[in-house]
């Protein structure tokens, strides 16, 4: 199952706060930090094949993608909050371990998405399931088809839709091998036009997640045991009084 | 504090920016998930499920308070043995800080000691209402955070009584049936 990477970096942040200009990353991130639209992020020591610490990095919550899209947009006060909820995912415990094999996994160079493909999937899971829970819009997850010459297909995971994207916007991003996994989200710009951003996408066990908010549809595979359930006595009065419902305006 | 009695509405895509604005936690982790799921993701599930398992979302509000209460319930499954049973999961239930603890005025009590209606209480008999439009059996399940004293409480309250442990061990499902009126 694909999944949204749960960290970023500070020049992807800063590439999808102002697409296609040049800027510093550390400048623009200091400023969008200093007005709370990025969380503070988390430092990654990763070791150098001696075992020794071999430079320093910074991630971030992917949250904070969203975020700068939505103050690009003009929605302060949502990326204001998606921030924050990048915050308190930073804070967590279960990111704090990710974050901590995260820099055992950085050696040789290693990719970001390299380095969390390889992470222990119980380490990887629980900040994946609450990075997306935070979302608010529903990620589209697709798969590299085919290379046609200077264009490289992405299948959609659901539904057979393709979406050619020119390979030289890819290069960097993805490694463009044939099952790869990649993450769209399109931005409306009005007047006909689109902007598409692809990042990689990773693989996480299957199966469902156990938050409430995560479990998918109802199913008999799925279905709670619940013992002796269809033999309960009522435990429950309905409202002595009407409670009169609205449709949606 | 007393409320008048809310009105109740079933809220859609036309309400994200009052969702976004919706504030219930007063800081315990179980609380800011309820905001964080309520404030964005609730009504996106909501257009994703609606189709299959009438996923509804219900608001209450009032004139000078605005939204005090938003929860959402669904077509539920849950297994006998080799039975199957289509109840209803309550989703999730909340109420608006400002709104927490008060009592709605002007409804008879629902508890057999007396005690007043508080807008939680009557969100939760809002969504068991609306259930019970639909043809699902009368079996109500709401997964709580084990530490959320607050709504195990109202789960109690409202006759769901049984409670079983869940998948995600913080959790735990709180399971009533439905008598007749």
């Amino acid at each position: 199952m694909l999944a949204e990477l749960p960290f970023t970096t500070a020049e992807a942040i800063v590439a999808v706060h102002r697409p296609g200009a040049r800027v510093t990353a550390k400048a623009a991130l200091r400023t969008l930090t200093q007005k709370g639209l990025v969380s503070d992020g988390i430092g990654i020591r990763p070791r150098g094949t001696d075992g020794r610490v071999a430079g320093g990095g910074h991630v971030y919550s992917s949250l904070n993608l969203d975020a700068v899209r939505l103050h690009r947009h003009g929605d302060d006060d949502a990326a204001r909050e998606l921030a924050r909820a990048a915050a308190a995912i930073e804070r967590d415990d279960a990111t704090r371990a990710l974050a901590t094999a995260l820099a055992a996994a950085y050696r040789g160079g290693r990719s970001l998405p390299a380095a969390l493909a390889s992470v222990a999937p119980e380490l990887l899971t629980p900040v994946v399931a609450a990075t997306r829970r935070a979302h608010a819009d529903a990620p589209v997850f697709a798969r590299v088809a085919r290379v046609d010459g200077e264009m490289v297909e992405l299948r959609l995971e659901h539904g057979d839709a393709v979406v050619a994207v020119p390979r030289a916007d890819l290069v960097g991003v993805l490694t463009i091998e044939t099952g790869e996994g990649a993450n769209l989200r399109w931005e409306s710009l009005g007047g006909g036009m689109t902007l598409l951003h692809t990042a990689p996408a990773i693989e996480v066990a299957g199966g469902a997640s156990t938050h409430p908010y995560d479990r998918p549809l109802p199913s008999r595979e799925n279905a709670p045991e619940i013992p002796g359930v269809l033999r309960m006595a009522p435990t429950m009065r309905p409202a002595p009084f009407g409670i009169p419902l609205a449709d949606s305006q | 504090m007393e409320l008048p009695q809310p009105s109740a509405r079933r809220l859609g895509a036309a309400d994200s920016m009052l969702l976004a604005r919706f504030r219930c936690s007063t800081g315990a982790w179980f609380e800011d998930e309820v905001e964080r799921f309520v404030r964005r993701p609730l009504l996106r599930r909501d257009a994703e499920r609606r189709p299959h398992t009438g996923h509804t979302v219900v608001g209450l509000e009032l004139p000078r308070h605005g939204l005090v209460a938003v929860g959402a319930h669904e077509e539920d499954l849950l297994r006998d043995g080799g039975a199957l049973v289509r109840g209803t999961l309550l989703v999730v239930a909340a109420v608006a800080v400002g709104a927490q603890g008060a009592a709605v005025g002007g409804v008879p009590s629902l508890d057999a000691d007396g005690r007043p209606v508080t807008v939680g209480r009557y969100l939760l008999a809002a969504l068991i209402a609306d259930a019970r439009r639909t043809d699902r059996a009368p079996v109500f399940r709401a997964v709580v955070a084990r530490e959320n004293a607050r709504s195990l409480a109202l789960c109690r309250r409202s006759g769901l009584v049984h409670v079983v442990p869940d998948a995600d061990a913080r959790f735990v499902q709180c399971v009533g049936v439905l008598g007749a009126s």
